[in-house]
């Protein structure tokens, strides 16, 4: 409680002395959720899995990765063995020119994709 | 009365001119007249003029001596994810270029010694971008470098130091993930840019701001405020905006921007009832006030991502008509009346195409309109990456040519709905996805022709296995520079399109080639590095593309 009056009361100081637009200050209050470190459902679901696949195709897919994880320029997710904790890293904090979808993204979200990328894992090809 | 020249007099007019942002005339200095008037050694903006030609009236470097082109000096951005996008700019002898992650450089144009260089501290939110890490370009004026940033700001730096000048806040970024990727253009005292936005569900603007201190002097929201345009509430998530670059007729004080595709790309049926007006249309404005002062738009309800804000506007004259000619990305180019926005002429660069059966010509309606809805997916060619992407074509006017690539590529759109998400920040708004497909028959493919550019006539082609995606230079030795994909650049006769000189720069071109002298010596620049959302859709027809090699570099070539 106490840092964070700090915090506030530091942002009015800035704003007062223009160094801090209103605009800019709303924005520098948004923080990224906290990393879960164990998913919060079985990844193995099938409902789990068909959701994650139904985020990829609108979040992932056409000029990033290719359709059902096949190669782009970004590397081609199928038929290949993923640690968990490294994917939900991956999609997490991004690699260049890979956005980071900590931000974008509830935890949950981020697990789904997690779980349909693994599901990809004994498809040939 | 004689006058008396004191150093308080000095002093004074000093700080007058500061006061009023007047940048001393001298060396390194472009302004307003400078844009209007472009010396023919300088290459001042992102078209080069105003027009939007891309054509440099220098002829040392010629058809009969092209073949002793060789390297004069390489220069290396030092940052090359999505590689090197940009056209370089020009002013007394100083070049001037932007790579990844913003990072602005000032060069000799003889010897590619550094001058300055400028890096910003770019917002951590940049990381979590669609749009990113590249930019197209900067602008030069009025003693100042000015570009957009990927974090939502404009900078203007001081031409002669790279300094700060100033640095305003123009988009919430972490808001609306959108940002400015487009070289931005000096009319007079402003500067313009419009932002990204079209496959977001915010709405895209376009921006004008003073020079003199960065303050906005107007924007425009491409998204109309009219339910007609746009149902129920699809309007606050239209998407739209202006993230090319636009070109200016001084005569008639208009400057001419198109816009993006409306959001959500694909309509899954009611996404966002109506034409939704002002996407994929072109815009005249008044360039003192954003007054909108006519617009055309090339494709009513976009189904299909065909936006109108790439490439270029030609502002081209002939038989006494004041013509626009623009490219949609759908391949079509429309010609229009530069005065009104009346439709003179509508011609396709593509030979394969089945999202419309055609487009009358006298009218611009859309005549048997393919578009993929839910359900079953649809081919549909061209693909999303256009029948042309973002990348300009070059007219020559000895010529009368337009030098403009074209890709044969298809896809398989799928549809599906999907809720606008804006909170905490705006997640991109696609409407389904799609994969790249052969064109039926054959195998896809791309091109770069010679062509009227008012009636669309061809007087010849040469043909690429991977469609280009590299901007086009012509120049008064009658030469055409166009680098491909692979990493070769090549100078081609512009009358009969042989090829005369090529050299492997080692990494595919995305970038503008330019040419520029200095002390009485052609160069001929070219931005070499590959990257670009677009070549992730290569690797479905061609999976050897995902390992081309990254780069960035700048090659300057010279005669020996």
């Amino acid at each position: 409680m106490g840092n964070r009056v700090v915090r506030v009361a530091s942002l009015a100081l800035l704003l007062v002395a223009g160094v801090v637009t209103p605009r800019a200050a709303a924005q520098a209050m948004r923080q990224p959720p906290p990393m879960p470190t164990e998913p919060p459902f079985d990844l193995s679901d099938k409902a789990v899995i068909q959701a994650g696949s139904h985020l990829f195709r609108q979040t992932c897919t056409g000029y990033c990765h290719g359709a059902e994880g096949r190669l782009s320029r970004a590397p081609a997710l199928r038929g290949r063995e993923f640690d968990t904790r490294y994917l939900y890293q991956r999609i997490a904090y991004g690699f260049p020119p890979m956005p980071a979808f900590q931000t974008l993204l509830a935890p949950e979200d981020i697990w789904k994709l997690v779980a349909y990328i693994k599901s990809l894992q004994g498809v040939k090809e | 009365m004689a006058a008396r020249c004191t150093w308080g007099g000095v002093v004074s007019t000093l700080l007058v001119l500061l006061l009023l942002d007047v940048a001393p005339a001298g060396a390194q200095e472009a302004g307003a007249s400078r844009l209007l008037n472009v010396d023919p050694n300088d290459w001042p903006m992102y078209h080069r003029t105003y027009n939007a030609f891309r054509f440099s009236p220098l002829a040392q470097i010629n058809k009969s001596n092209v073949k002793d082109l060789t390297v004069a000096w390489v220069h290396q951005p030092g940052a090359v994810v999505q590689g090197l996008e940009s056209t370089p700019v020009v002013v007394d002898g100083v070049i001037y270029y932007i790579g990844s992650y913003n990072r602005v450089f000032a060069l000799d144009g003889a010897t590619g010694k550094e001058l300055w260089h400028y890096y910003p501290k770019l917002d951590p939110v940049i990381n979590t971008l669609f749009f990113q890490p590249y930019n197209r370009g900067v602008a030069v004026g009025h003693g100042k470098v000015i570009f957009g940033t990927l974090d939502g700001r404009v900078i203007a730096l001081d031409m002669k130091t790279g300094k700060e000048a100033w640095a305003v806040t123009v988009l919430e970024t972490k808001k609306c993930s959108c940002n400015f990727t487009g070289a931005p253009l000096i009319v007079k005292d402003k500067v313009i840019l419009g932002q990204t936005s079209g496959e977001l569900p915010i709405q895209g603007k376009i921006f004008a701001l003073k020079i003199a201190n960065g303050e906005t002097a107007w924007e425009f929201n491409t998204i109309k405020n009219d339910s007609k345009s746009w149902g129920g509430d699809s309007g606050k998530f239209g998407g739209g905006g202006g993230w090319m670059t636009g070109s200016y007729d001084p005569a008639l004080n208009l400057v001419y921007w198109g816009t993006a595709n409306p959001a959500p790309d694909y309509d899954w049926g009611e996404a966002r009832p109506g034409n939704n007006l002002y996407t994929s249309s072109v815009l005249a404005l008044d360039p003192d006030t954003g007054q909108l002062k006519w617009h055309y738009q090339e494709i009513p309800h976009d189904d299909w991502d065909y936006d109108s804000g790439l490439g270029e506007s030609l502002v081209l004259d002939r038989d006494g008509k004041k013509l626009l000619v623009h490219q949609n990305k759908s391949g079509f180019v429309f010609v229009l009346d530069r005065t009104n926005g009346k439709l003179q002429n509508v011609w396709p660069m593509n030979h394969v195409y089945n999202w419309v059966q055609r487009i009358d010509p006298k009218s611009g309606e859309l005549i048997g309109r393919n578009s993929p809805r839910l359900g079953k997916p649809a081919f549909i060619c061209p693909w999303i990456a256009g029948g042309r992407s973002w990348n300009s074509g070059s007219y020559n006017p000895k010529t009368g040519l337009w030098y403009n690539t074209a890709m044969e590529v298809c896809e398989e759109v799928t549809v599906e709905k999907q809720t606008p998400v804006t909170e905490p920040a705006a997640g991109l708004f696609f409407g389904g996805d799609q994969v790249a497909k052969h064109p039926p028959g054959g195998e896809a493919y791309g091109h770069l022709d010679a062509r009227d550019p008012v009636t669309g006539e061809r007087k010849w082609s040469v043909n690429f296995k991977y469609p280009p995606i590299g901007s086009v230079l012509s120049t008064a030795g009658g030469l055409v520079i166009h680098g491909d994909v692979e990493g070769v650049v090549r100078a081609y006769d512009a009358d009969s399109g042989e090829e005369l000189w090529h050299f492997r720069t080692g990494s595919g071109h995305r970038g503008g080639p330019i040419s520029y002298s200095v002390n009485g010596k052609q160069y001929i620049a070219v931005p070499s590095g590959l990257g670009s959302l677009v070549l992730g859709l290569y690797p479905a027809l061609w999976p050897e593309v995902a390992d081309f090699p990254p780069g960035g570099a700048l090659f300057v070539f010279s005669l020996k």
